[in-house]
C-alpha cells in the first residue's frame, strides 16, 4: 500500500505568530496504524489536515510512497479520511454518499454501484442504502462516514477522532471494528485522537504531540513505561504516572529525604512512579514516600488511595478493598524497576542504570 | 515539477520543494468565484455613484464636454428652496414612518404573541401590503383618499364626521401626512413579523423568571421583553429609516411632489431636475445626490451610535 | 395584555369581567387593523370584476356578475401582454443570474480566506444604504456609454448589480453554518472547487437560496425608479411602468385600471399563497438579527 514520511513539517497559519505544528517528522510504515495523540490545540489535527492535503505545508516536505505530495492537491492524493463530525452529505442517500467519491473517479456506473453494494453489505448497511443522513442513527453514520473511506480503497486512511460523537458502548464495539477493519485491508493507516485508550488498544504506534512538536513516538507499551518525558508521563495513564520534585547529588536521588534511586546526574530532578507500581507496606524505612491518606476512591475493580505527602499528592492503585484508613499515615514501596526520572528543567527522561536501588 | 524520487536522500537544502501553495484557499478558485459579482459591482455600483460624484463638480449637457465649474452646484443648492423644502419633507417622513411602524407593529406583534385565535392566518395577512408595488398602492390609495368617493371619506360621513372628508392628497396641509399613513398601512405588518420572530425567540426561561418575580404583564413588556427585542427595533427603525430616505415611486405615482411641493422628495426632485425639467445638465442633481448620500449616512451613522453608545451602558 | 388574560381570568374571579374586557378590546383592535391591512385588496378585486358602470353607481357594491371578461379585455386592449412578458423575462433573467453569481460570491466569502476581504465584503454590502439617488444619474449617463440603454438587457445587469448585497448577504450567512468538514470531504472525495461549489453549498443551501429567489422575483417584479430611467420604448416596459402608462390612458375607467392592477398583483398572490413562509422569511431575511 503506501508509506508516509513527514519530514520536518511546519505549519504557521499567520507569519510571526507560534506556530500550530513544529518540525514534526515521522515515518509511517506499509500497513501501520499510527496514532496522533495528545490535549487539543496540540496540532494533531493540523498534522492529519496536511497529510490530506487539507491544509498547505509552511515548510518541510511530506511524501507518500517516496513522491513528494507538497503541492499536490487533495484529491490526487489518493487518500480517504473519516471526519469527527463525519461529514455526511445531508442531501444524498447512503448510496450516493458512498459512491460520490468514486463517481468522480469511474464513469462506469454499474461498477461503482457494484462496489457500493459490496462495502455496504461488509459493514451492515445495505438495509439503509436508499435513507438520507438524517434518517440514521449516529453509529449508523459513524459507519457510512467509514464505508465511504474504504469504498474508495485509498492508500491511505485519515481518521479524525471518528469516535468522540458515539456514546461509550458504541465506542468500544466501533474500536473493535476498525482494528478488525485495520487487519482486513492492512492498509496504512493514521489516527488522530485525545483518548489514550483509543491510541493504546488501536495503534501499531503512537505519536504523541505537545504545542505542535512531536513529544515521543512508540510503540503503546513503549510510550507507557518509558516516557522520554515529564509531559506524556503526566499525559499516559488514568490515572497518570506521579511526578515528584526530587533532588539529585551525583549519586543517588533525593526525596524526602531518603535515597530513592542511583542515577549519575545532579540538581532537581522529578521522580515518576505509576500508581500501580507503588504498594502500602508497614515498614517505614523500607518505603520511597510516607503520607497520609487523603482520599478512597473505590472504582469496583481497583481503589485509588489518594496519599497527602505534605507538599503533594501520590495516587495509589490498591486491590478493591484497601487495607489503608483515611486520615492514616501510610508508607509505599516502588517497584524499583517501575522508578523514572525526568530532569525537572527540560522535562527530559533521565537514563537510569539497570539495577537501581532503593 | 520534479518529483523526487527518494524521500530519504539527504534533505540538505529544501529548495526542491516547491513554494506553498494554499491548498484550503486556492487563488484560482476565489478569483473565478468573485470575479462575476465584482464586475457587476464595478460596473453598475462602483462607476455610476462615481460618475454621480464626478457630475456634481461639472456642468453635464448633452454633446458637449464636461466642463468643470467647482463647487457653484454646492453653493447653488445651498439656496435652493425647494431642495430644502424635499430635505425637510424627506426627513419629516423618514423620522415619523418608522416610529409609527415600529410603535404599531410592536403592538400588534404582542396580540399575535398573547396567542389569540387565527394568528398564523393573521400574521400572513397582515404581510400581505408590502408585497405589492408602490405603483399599485399609489393608485390604490388614491382611490380609497380620493375626496367624492374615496374610502376615508365615505367612512367620515358614515360615522358622522363628514365635515372632516376632504381631498387628503390635494390639500398641501395633509397630503404628506397622508402619503406617511400609505407607507404604515404598507410597511407595518412586515416590522410586525420580524417582531414576532423575535419576540418568539425569547428564551422562555427568562419570561418565567420574571412570571417569578411576579411581574405584571406591562412590567414584563417594559422591563423584560422590550429591553430583550431592542437589537431587533433598532434595527427596524434603522432600515424603515433607510427605505423613507430613498422614497419615490410611491410620490411620483400619487402626487409628483403636489400640491405646492408639499410631498417633494429629495428623489422625486433629482429626478425632476435630471430628466423632467428639459434643463439638460446632470451636473446640478448628481450634486443634490451627493450631498443627500452624505446625509444618508451621516442618519444611519448617527443612529447606529446612538444606540450603540446606550448598549455599552447597559452591559 | 392578553398573555395574563387566561391565568387572571381562573385565578381571580372579582377581575373575570376586566379580563373579558380586555379581551374583547383586544379583539376588535385585532378585526379594526385586519380590515385596515386587508379591506384595500378585497375593494380592489371587487371593482377589477365590475364595469365603471356598476362602480360609479355603487363603488362599494357586491361584484356581482362578475365580468371576468374584463380581464381579457384589459390584456388584448392594451400591451399589457408585453409589459407583462417584458416583467417575467427581465425578472426571470436577472433572478437567475442573481442566484450564480451571487451564490459564488457568498460560497467565495463563506468559504475562503484572503486578503482584503473585508474590505470588499464591506464595499459590496455597504451599497444597501446607498439611496438610488446617488446611483441612478451616473448609471443613466453609464448605460448610455455602455450601449445598455432602453434594453432590457441592460435592465436586467441593473437589476443583477441592485439586488447583489442583500443576496450575497441571506446566502453568506447560511454558507458559513456549513460544516467545512463537508468541503473537506468532497475535496477528499476529489472534486474540483467549482464541482463542490455545484454539488455540495447550492444543493445544501436550498431552503436559504430559494429564499433569495422569491425575494428577488418580488421585488424586482414591483420595481420602479430604474425601469422608468432605463427604459422609454413602450415595447420593453416592465409591468410597473405598463400600469401606470394604462392608468393615464384609461384615466376616468377605474374598472379597468382595477383589472389591471389585479394582473400585476396575481403573480405576486399566487407566489405568497404557495410560499407565503418562504417569503416572509425573505423579506424580513435582511432584518432579523
Amino acid at each position: 500500500m503506501a508509506v508516509v514520511t513527514l519530514q520536518n513539517i511546519v505549519k504557521h497559519y499567520e507569519s510571526g505568530g507560534a506556530p500550530a505544528v513544529d518540525d514534526v517528522s515521522f515515518t509511517v510504515e506499509d500497513g501501520e496504524f499510527m496514532v496522533l495523540l495528545g490535549p487539543s490545540g496540540c496540532g494533531k489535527s493540523t498534522t492529519l489536515r496536511m497529510v490530506a492535503g487539507l491544509e498547505s505545508i509552511t515548510s518541510g516536505r511530506l511524501a507518500i510512497d517516496h513522491q513528494l505530495m507538497n503541492a499536490v492537491p487533495a484529491k490526487n492524493r489518493d487518500i480517504a479520511m473519516v471526519f469527527q463530525s463525519y461529514a455526511l452529505y445531508p442531501h444524498m442517500s447512503v448510496r450516493d454518499n458512498l459512491g460520490f467519491g468514486l463517481k468522480r473517479r469511474h464513469t462506469n456506473r454499474r461498477l461503482v454501484r457494484q462496489r457500493v453494494e459490496e462495502v455496504a453489505a461488509s459493514i451492515g448497511l445495505t438495509a439503509y442504502l436508499d435513507r438520507k443522513p438524517h434518517a440514521l442513527s449516529g453509529g449508523q453514520r459513524q459507519r457510512v462516514a467509514l464505508g465511504r473511506a474504504i469504498v474508495r480503497d485509498p492508500k491511505v486512511f485519515l481518521f479524525d477522532e471518528p469516535l468522540s460523537n458515539l456514546d461509550a458502548a458504541l465506542r468500544v464495539s466501533t474500536r473493535a471494528e476498525l482494528v478488525r477493519l485495520h487487519r482486513e485491508l492492512s492498509a496504512t493507516m493514521i489516527y488522530v485522537t485525545h483518548d489514550q485508550v483509543e491510541a493504546m488498544t488501536m495503534g501499531d504506534r503512537v505519536c504523541i504531540m505537545e504545542h505542535g512538536r512531536v513529544a515521543q513516538i512508540g510503540t503503546p507499551m513503549e510510550v507507557y513505561l518509558n516516557p522520554a518525558n515529564a509531559f506524556v508521563a503526566a499525559f499516559l495513564g488514568n490515572p497518570p504516572m506521579n511526578l515528584m520534585p526530587a533532588t539529585a547529588d551525583g549519586g543517588a536521588v533525593l526525596l524526602g529525604g531518603r535515597r530513592v534511586a542511583a542515577v549519575a546526574a545532579e540538581g532537581d530532578v522529578l521522580f515518576g512512579i505509576r500508581p500501580e507500581d507503588l504498594t502500602p507496606t508497614d515498614d517505614a524505612r523500607a518505603a520511597v514516600i510516607s503520607g497520609r491518606v487523603a482520599s478512597l476512591e473505590p472504582l469496583g475493580a481497583e481503589t485509588l488511595i489518594h496519599v497527602d505527602r505534605g507538599d503533594s499528592t501520590v495516587i495509589v492503585r490498591g486491590p478493591r478493598v484497601p487495607s489503608a484508613r483515611l486520615d492514616e499515615p501510610i508508607h509505599l514501596r516502588a517497584d524499583p524497576g517501575m522508578i523514572r526520572l525526568f530532569d525537572a528543567a527540560t522535562g527530559e527522561a533521565i537514563r537510569l542504570p539497570e539495577e537501581a536501588m532503593t | 515539477m520534479a518529483i523526487p524520487r527518494d524521500m530519504n536522500a539527504p534533505a540538505t537544502a529544501l529548495t526542491d520543494v516547491p513554494p506553498a501553495r494554499d491548498h484550503a484557499n486556492p487563488r484560482s478558485a476565489i478569483a473565478a468565484f468573485l470575479t462575476p459579482a465584482l464586475l457587476i459591482y464595478a460596473a453598475f455600483t462602483a462607476l455610476p455613484v462615481a460618475r454621480t460624484f464626478f457630475n456634481s463638480v461639472h456642468l453635464v449637457v448633452p454633446n458637449r464636454p464636461d466642463e468643470w465649474v467647482g463647487f457653484t452646484h454646492y453653493a447653488e443648492l445651498w439656496t435652493d428652496k425647494i431642495f430644502w423644502k424635499a430635505v425637510h419633507n424627506t426627513l419629516t417622513w423618514a423620522v415619523a414612518a418608522p416610529i409609527l411602524e415600529v410603535t404599531i407593529a410592536t403592538l400588534l406583534a404582542l396580540c399575535l404573541y398573547a396567542k389569540v385565535p387565527f394568528a398564523r392566518f393573521l400574521r400572513v395577512a397582515w404581510f400581505t401590503p408590502v408585497l405589492m408595488s408602490y405603483v399599485v398602492v399609489g393608485i390604490l390609495w388614491m382611490w380609497i383618499l380620493n375626496y367624492d368617493w374615496g374610502a376615508l371619506n365615505e367612512i367620515l360621513r358614515g360615522i358622522g364626521l363628514g365635515g372632516l372628508a376632504q381631498p387628503w392628497l390635494g390639500h398641501p396641509a395633509t397630503a404628506l401626512p397622508s402619503l406617511i399613513g400609505v407607507t404604515t398601512w404598507m410597511w407595518t405588518g412586515f416590522n410586525m413579523v420580524v417582531i414576532l420572530a423575535a419576540m418568539s425567540s425569547l428564551p422562555s426561561e427568562v419570561l418565567e423568571a420574571a412570571e417569578l418575580d411576579n411581574c405584571g404583564w406591562f412590567a414584563k413588556l417594559w422591563f423584560v421583553i422590550l429591553p430583550l427585542i431592542r437589537p431587533t427595533l433598532l434595527n427596524l427603525v434603522i432600515l424603515s429609516f433607510i427605505g423613507k430616505m430613498k422614497i419615490f415611486d410611491l410620490v411620483w405615482v400619487t402626487t409628483r411632489g403636489n400640491p405646492l411641493w408639499s410631498t417633494e422628495t429629495v428623489s422625486t426632485y433629482v429626478y425632476k431636475r435630471a430628466f423632467q425639467w428639459s434643463e439638460f445638465d446632470l451636473g446640478y442633481p448628481s450634486t443634490i445626490a451627493v450631498v443627500w448620500f452624505v446625509i444618508v449616512l451621516a442618519g444611519v451613522l448617527l443612529l447606529t451610535a446612538i444606540f450603540r453608545q446606550r448598549d455599552r451602558i447597559e452591559y | 395584555m392578553a398573555f395574563a388574560s387566561d391565568r387572571t381570568a381562573v385565578a381571580s374571579r372579582p377581575r373575570i369581567s376586566t379580563a373579558a374586557l380586555r379581551s374583547a378590546a383586544l379583539i376588535l383592535f385585532i378585526a379594526l387593523y385586519t380590515a385596515f391591512a386587508a379591506g384595500p385588496f378585497v375593494w380592489v378585486a371587487s371593482m377589477s370584476l365590475r364595469t365603471t358602470t356598476e362602480i360609479n353607481a355603487d363603488h362599494y357594491a357586491f361584484p356581482w356578475p362578475m365580468h371576468f371578461e374584463k380581464f381579457a379585455v384589459a390584456w388584448t386592449e392594451s400591451n399589457y401582454d408585453t409589459y407583462f412578458f417584458n416583467s417575467a423575462a427581465v425578472v426571470l433573467a436577472a433572478v437567475a443570474i442573481l442566484t450564480v453569481v451571487g451564490g459564488m460570491a457568498a460560497h467565495c466569502f463563506a468559504r475562503y480566506r484572503f486578503p482584503l476581504k473585508g474590505v470588499v465584503y464591506f464595499l459590496i454590502f455597504s451599497t444597501i444604504i446607498f439611496p438610488p439617488q446617488v446611483t441612478v444619474i451616473g448609471l443613466f449617463q453609464l448605460m448610455v456609454d455602455y450601449g445598455l440603454y432602453n434594453s432590457r438587457i441592460g435592465l436586467v445587469l441593473v437589476y443583477v448589480a441592485i439586488q447583489l448585497p442583500i443576496t450575497i448577504y441571506i446566502l453568506e450567512a447560511f454558507f458559513a453554518r456549513i460544516p467545512g468538514d463537508l468541503f473537506d470531504a468532497a475535496r477528499i472525495d476529489g472534486y474540483s472547487e467549482w464541482a463542490i461549489f455545484w454539488k455540495i453549498s447550492l444543493p445544501v443551501a436550498l431552503p436559504a437560496i430559494s429564499t433569495t429567489i422569491i425575494l428577488n422575483t418580488i421585488l424586482l417584479w414591483n420595481e420602479f425608479l430604474y425601469a422608468v430611467v432605463l427604459i422609454t420604448d413602450d415595447d420593453k416596459r416592465t409591468l410597473p411602468l405598463g400600469v401606470l402608462r394604462f392608468m393615464g390612458d384609461q384615466l376616468e375607467d377605474v374598472g379597468m385600471i382595477a383589472t389591471g392592477l389585479m394582473i400585476a398583483i396575481v403573480p405576486v398572490v399566487l407566489i405568497y399563497v404557495f410560499f407565503s413562509e418562504r417569503l416572509i422569511q425573505g423579506m424580513t431575511a435582511g432584518a432579523v438579527k
